[in-house]
């Protein structure tokens, strides 16, 4: 590997005005946004014969490209001298410069507009939550010029670090291969378990919306919803309909980001494809991977289902997935998950054997059931004291509410049976932890930022503690939590991990 | 405590330098105005319930208001005494050790090669009583380390922006 000779990095780019695909497609979307406006003309001379309609149009359609050509004119983007740049502006010039190794991921967007003109968005982004730099539009073959110019010089770069990326990557694979693409079932059944409350809600928030905003008075008043003749059926009907409806939603909304999902190893990072209408590549190099979590949804779990995600410190491209974690297989069978981890990222995968977790001690047990039970009294009591307060029923039907509470106590039962932790002798940590869904997340010691064991006094009575390990990523997904672990286990971990006794690299 | 019963671990001694010793008076200061304030919302709350009606009788409200001040009393003069009590931290080669919080303690622990910046801040209580505080940044947050004496601080801020000056691969 340190033999390897450096490769001469490629020119790079010189000073370039975006695909003039641009003007047409910012034009339109500029059309889309000032709509109301175009049909409001219209309206208004639509009794001024064919010539004057058609004029009516053009000319603010006219201004709009107009404009945007000169905007396009104004635009500059080069890749040079291990930075890229990216000059916009007319009156008010701005340029913003990221240097190559400070990349973490290179992301394109390609919509349908985009792909009759042949071009497509790219986004360039660093750690933190700072702004990408965002190439407008971008063909296909200069996007791929961009990339590898990227990664040439960034092989520059790490080439002082040789000895560590063979420590890191003991079986790197030796040049792009597809390890894994979603079939259309898969699709449809992340849909399907993908969570209901979610959906739920937006689903209730937008019919309430549609209800009071676009439906006719008249017709509101003359639909069924009466409180004193909502029957029990009608609720329960009502709800099947809403649910039935988010499914629905949930299952339309998978197939149109995950559609065609797929992976790709390439020698120092991974590339991920994805979107029906609207398609997505993200480029990820390997070295800025923090951490990968493996997460059983709830609903996912009981069927063998699980889905992998990236955690790293690039905001990921649009805000369809929060937290800066991104999907590396959105829905795997459990069983498949190890082969595929060690087929695109054999940094992160571990033993056949499967991992061997240090648990929580027996006493811990406790701590994690008596919160369940006291917050369980305190609502309780309060929807006791609220019922008996409100007019025409009694404060016992609380009462009901004592079923759930098993449901609490197996929920906080299975956090204190799940949670567990690993790190092994080539510095690969595993946490397992449980909120709702269990997730297992594989990291390596030395990507830990700070390292936190704290003890309230219940926890010193029992000789317990809370252990925390943050991750340079953005939002709270890189934040590792082992509650009420064993202290001296907790001390034990965080000497460990202490850079004093770890190997130089 | 946390303190080593079971001898210390290899790469996890204790931290073990005290704060300044004026940081418990600024301490006091910063905590009493917050507990001033919190008095001025909660007579506010007494008064509001006094005029609606919903508790009249006046013995027990001037308990309650009563209750509101000591309590506002013992945080401002035991609260600083405890924390600055808990508060130890050191600076080593590879490490900046931290341990601190009132009811829930808390060891904190940074390699130096994470750290992004070191920042020297100083308040206005601070800056009469000669104290500093020193903000450690990373890639995942900052911790503080405050009530430091001035003339402490400045080389404390220099040894660890020194100590960082490593490539990092964030």
């Amino acid at each position: 590997m340190a033999d390897t000779p450096v490769e001469l990095a490629p020119p790079g780019i010189p000073s370039t005005r975006p695909h003039p695909g641009w003007i047409i497609s910012a034009a339109l979307s500029s059309v889309r946004s000032f709509i109301a406006a175009f049909i409001a003309i219209a309206f208004s001379v639509r009794d001024q014969g064919i010539i004057v309609i058609t004029f009516a149009m053009l000319v603010p359609g006219l201004l709009i490209i107009g404009w945007r050509s000169i905007q396009w004119q104004a635009m500059r983007y080069s890749a040079q001298d291990g930075a890229i740049s990216l000059s916009t502006g007319l009156l008010e010039k701005n340029e913003r410069t990221i240097q190559v190794e400070r990349i973490q991921s290179v992301d394109t967007l390609e919509t349908p507009i985009g792909r009759i003109l042949g071009v497509s968005e790219l986004q360039i982004a660093t750690a933190g939550a700072a702004q990408p730099i965002t190439i407008p539009a971008i063909s296909a073959g200069e996007a791929e010029r961009l990339r590898e110019w990227i990664d040439a010089s960034r092989s520059g770069v790490d080439g002082r670090s040789a000895d560590l990326k063979q420590a890191e990557r003991p079986n790197e694979p030796a040049h792009s291969t597809v390890v894994h693409q979603m079939s259309g079932t898969d699709v449809l059944l992340a849909g399907l378990t993908a969570g209901l409350i979610a959906p739920a809600l937006a689903i209730a928030a937008a019919a309430w919306r549609l209800g009071s905003d676009i439906l006719p008075e008249s017709l509101r008043q003359r639909v069924p919803i009466d409180p004193d003749r909502l029957t029990p059926a009608s609720v329960v009907a009502l709800i099947a309909a809403a649910a039935a409806m988010a499914w629905g939603l949930s299952i339309a909304g998978a197939a149109l980001s995950l559609w065609n999902f797929t992976v790709q190893r390439a020698p120092d990072s991974l590339i991920l494809n994805r979107g029906l209408l609207d398609r997505k590549q993200n480029t990820i190099p390997v070295s800025r991977i923090q951490a990968i979590s493996v997460v059983e949804g709830v609903l996912r779990q009981p069927f063998g289902f699980a889905s992998v995600m990236i955690e790293s410190a690039a905001k990921p491209h649009g805000d369809d997935e929060s937290g800066g974690a991104r999907h590396l297989f959105p829905f795997v069978r459990k069983r498949d998950i190890l082969r595929l981890i060690e087929a695109a990222l054999p940094e992160f995968s571990w033993s056949d054997a499967g991992i061997d977790l240090h648990r929580l001690p027996a006493r811990a047990r406790s701590r994690y059931l008596i919160p369940v039970i006291r917050d369980f009294a305190i609502g309780l009591v309060v929807t006791c004291a609220v019922l008996s307060w409100l007019p025409r029923v009694e404060w016992w039907y609380g009462l009901f509410l004592l079923p759930l509470l098993p449901v609490w106590l197996a929920f906080g039962y299975l956090q204190f049976r799940d949670a567990g932790w690993s790190l092994d002798s080539n510095d690969r940590l595993f946490v397992q932890q449980r909120s709702f869904d269990r997730s297992l997340v594989v990291t390596r010691g030395r990507r830990v930022q700070v390292r936190e064991l704290s003890s309230n006094p219940m926890q010193r009575r029992a000789h317990l503690g809370s252990l925390t390990l943050l991750l340079a990523t953005i939002g709270g997904r890189g934040t590792i939590t082992i509650n009420h672990l064993d202290h001296d286990d907790g001390e034990q971990l965080l000497a460990s991990l202490s850079p004093h006794n770890r190997p130089p690299i | 405590m946390i303190d080593a019963s079971a001898g210390p671990i290899p790469g996890l001694e204790q931290p073990l330098r005290p704060l300044d010793p004026k940081a418990v008076p600024a301490w006091r200061i910063t905590t009493g105005a917050a507990a001033l304030f919190g008095v001025a919302v909660w007579v506010a709350i007494l008064i509001v319930l006094h005029q609606t009606g919903a508790v009249s009788n006046l013995p027990i409200l001037i308990a309650f208001f009563l209750f509101g001040v000591t309590l506002a009393a013992l945080t401002t003069w035991y609260g600083p005494r405890v924390e600055w009590n808990h508060w130890r931290y050191d600076i080593r080669d590879d490490e900046i050790d931290l341990q601190s919080g009132m009811f829930t303690i808390t060891r904190t622990l940074i390699p130096i090669t994470r750290v992004q910046h070191v920042d020297f801040r100083q308040g206005p209580v601070e800056r009469r009583l000669g104290l500093a505080t020193i903000v450690v940044h990373t890639a995942a947050g900052s911790r503080e380390i405050p009530g430091l004496s001035a003339t402490e601080a400045g080389p404390i801020r220099t040894r660890i922006a020194a100590l960082a000056n490593i490539h990092d691969d964030l």
